[in-house]
């Protein structure tokens, strides 16, 4: 399966990956063959954009671990990356599909999420729009598990329903109906005022 | 606010919407203001979640990749010279952690000390450090994940700071006992995992990488103690 987001090299990812793509592929070559130094390189290239993935589909306080794990076992398997993909587009892909296999063992704590219709109420509306972008994060993450990870697979990430679907085991139509609660919910943070109507 | 063609509006957002369905919803929206507000809000979610900026990761995150690795490396020059020169270039407002830190390691070196003299198995640290990934793929192994060992390291190290308590700082003594049950905790639920997930290779290869991960900073404490 192919990641055809039509925003997949929005600007924050564009920014943060130094290398251009032939330098990379050199680096994934180099790193392939057990040359640390290439292997770091391609890191810092991607690092941010998995570190940011890690940190709104688990939160923070799982963020940095999850990135490192997300490297090693990248350095792993580096042995089967074909090259039908970028190499960010495919660690994004291993990215997500370990997050989401970690999510297995974060039952109990996804439990806090299960109210958090109501915790969105608690978010203010900010006349600062420098506050505004971490407002959207912080309401993001107080999103119900489900919707959360399809809101963050499709809009931010850019990935299709049917991806999705398969990804988190379920069919499009829930997708679909999870990423219209994920939006009707933060439509409140950005629109506080006219939200409070409904 | 919700009628029936409230649910409909992101797929018409995002062009998802059959034909009739798109042409049914249009002729509403042209009378409905509120759906047309809700769409104007529905929009600009879209549009702020595609242009969020990435926050950047910690500096030192290279570091705990390239010892599960196998490799001391760090990304730049400039990052080894901060890993190099870690106590002068600790901000002062961090000192009380760096302390708290410096303890935990020694504590951790001596805890190790400890496991050693006892006889207790070693995971092969050389063995991951001179892997060739050329040669193992993707199939490379880091080690078998083991309960027993990572327990008895956890008692060792409880041990010694039963010890030490008298003499250590009583936030260093909490630091340390809250991440001794940190690392309870996540031992338990790593065996939990396994014991319900027992031929999951993924889960045996992180669990096993977080052991490793820990060897190499009880070993590193150790020379930094001079255990």
């Amino acid at each position: 399966m192919t990641h055809t987001a039509t925003w997949q090299l929005r600007t924050p990812f564009t920014e943060n990956r130094p290398l251009s793509p032939i330098l990379e592929n050199s680096d994934v070559a180099l790193a392939a063959r057990g040359d640390a130094r290439a292997f770091a390189r391609l890191y810092e290239g991607n690092k941010d954009r998995i570190f940011a993935l890690s940190a709104r589909m688990a939160g923070y306080e799982r963020a940095a671990e999850l990135t490192q794990d997300v490297f090693v076992r990248a350095w792993e398997k580096l042995g089967s990356f074909r090259g039908d993909a970028q190499f960010s587009t495919w660690l994004h892909r291993l990215a997500v599909n370990w997050i989401l296999s970690r999510r297995q063992t974060w039952a109990t704590e996804r439990m806090r999420f299960l109210d958090a219709e109501d915790a969105l109420e608690g978010i203010a509306a900010r006349p600062s729009q420098r506050e505004l972008s971490m407002d959207f994060e912080t309401a993001i993450a107080k999103l119900p598990d489900g919707a959360r990870m399809v809101f963050l697979l499709h809009d931010v990430e850019g990935y299709r329903h049917e991806e999705i679907a398969t990804l988190l085991g379920v069919t499009s139509g829930t997708t679909k109906a999870q990423l219209h609660r994920a939006r009707m919910m933060l439509r409140r943070v950005l629109s506080p005022t006219e939200s409070k109507k409904s | 606010m919700s009628d029936r063609w409230t649910d409909a509006l992101s797929e018409y957002l995002d062009g998802d919407l059959a034909e009739t369905e798109t042409r049914e919803l249009e002729l509403h929206l042209e009378s409905c203001e509120e759906c047309r507000v809700t769409l104007n809000e529905l929009r600009a979610v879209r549009e702020r979640a595609r242009s969020l900026v990435d926050p950047p990761a910690p500096d030192d995150l290279w570091a705990g990749i390239a010892s599960r690795i196998g490799t001391a490396g760090s990304t730049s020059e400039a990052q080894r010279a901060r890993v190099l020169k870690f106590p002068a270039r600790m901000p002062s407002i961090a000192l009380p952690w760096a302390v708290a830190a410096a303890f935990a390691l020694v504590m951790l070196g001596a805890a190790g000390a400890f496991v050693a003299l006892r006889g207790g198995a070693r995971v092969p640290s050389q063995e991951v450090a001179t892997r060739d990934t050329a040669e193992t793929g993707s199939d490379v192994q880091l080690a078998s994940f083991d309960a027993g060992k990572i327990e008895t390291e956890i008692a060792a190290l409880q041990s010694a700071l039963d010890h030490g308590r008298g003499r250590l700082d009583p936030k260093t003594v909490e630091v340390l006992e809250k991440n001794l049950t940190l690392i309870r905790q996540a031992t338990d639920d790593a065996k939990r995992a396994l014991a319900a997930d027992p031929a999951n290779r993924d889960l045996q290869n992180y669990f096993a990488g977080t052991v490793e991960k820990k060897l190499q900073l009880v070993r590193r404490a150790a020379t930094m103690a001079g255990v």
